[in-house]
């Protein structure tokens, strides 16, 4: 999580590990927030926020662990398919994706209610029958190709929610580094 | 008679027809286009575990809609 929920501001520290896993401010500050998309009460397509890196912070590694350097991401989805992700609570898991096209999905933030369109809808699979839990947002998920599908953000006692890449890519006006 | 495989294009077509048909009820927790086994892909329209079931075809355009109980979902935030 790099904003909190609308609440951010451009500059905050980012800090890695985060606060909540033992991250302390200047010891562990990486970056700052830099911008993200702001939550509406309907028409949401994406849930996502993007920070600068400190010259000094090189990434140890591009791979994701247990998944490898992410090939390329999906312009458009139309394919039920096997994903991976690697999360912070979570880590490595494998999961399925069970619909495709999800609108007037409602994701409640601690009371305020915001719907969401095109998402992507994956369930956990093999010996990770839950694909997600809190804590894991923000995590890239791929198919077997490594090609990147979306953007995890949100989920249910039953499945996880994921955002299409190439809409947050457009969002953020980023590009993936693959 | 065998049936003919639903496309994707084809099922999100009725997810956007019951879109518009069913509104913003507070009942709805979404619709979406699953894929099928046997059709190739569903439309599943969720509701709330409370909600009386909703009086939805079977099958529209020859797509296949199902019911499905959901809760409502949260941000994935530690």
């Amino acid at each position: 999580v790099l904003a909190a929920t609308d609440a951010g501001a451009v500059g905050d520290p980012i800090l890695q590990p985060g606060n909540r896993d033992g991250g302390r401010n200047h010891r562990d500050h990486v970056g700052e927030l830099k911008r993200w998309v702001r939550l509406r009460e309907r028409n949401n397509v994406v849930d996502a926020a993007v920070c600068s890196v400190f010259e000094d912070v090189e990434p140890d590694d591009l791979t994701l662990p247990g998944i490898g350097l992410v090939d390329r991401w999906w312009t458009q989805f139309e394919r039920a398919v096997f994903v991976n992700k690697v999360g912070r609570t979570t880590g490595l898991t494998r999961g399925k994706v069970t619909a495709l096209g999800l609108r007037n999905l409602d994701v409640d933030y601690h009371g305020r209610v915001c719907r969401f369109d095109q998402v992507i809808e994956v369930k956990g699979v093999d010996r990770t029958p839950v694909f997600s839990d809190g804590g894991d947002s923000g995590s890239l998920v791929v198919d077997d190709t490594r090609t990147a599908v979306g953007l995890l953000f949100a989920g249910d006692d039953e499945a996880t929610f994921v955002n299409p890449i190439a809409e947050v890519l457009s969002a953020l006006q980023v590009r993936l580094v693959t | 008679m065998e049936r003919r495989s639903v496309t994707f294009k084809e099922a999100d077509q009725v997810a956007n027809k019951l879109d518009r048909k069913l509104g913003s009820p507070p009942w709805l927790r979404g619709i979406g286009v699953e894929p099928d086994a046997a059709e190739g892909f569903a439309v599943t329209v969720r509701i709330a575990s409370d909600a009386p079931t909703p009086a939805l075809p079977e099958r529209m355009q020859g797509v296949a809609v199902h019911v499905t109980r959901r809760d409502r979902a949260r941000p994935r935030v530690a």
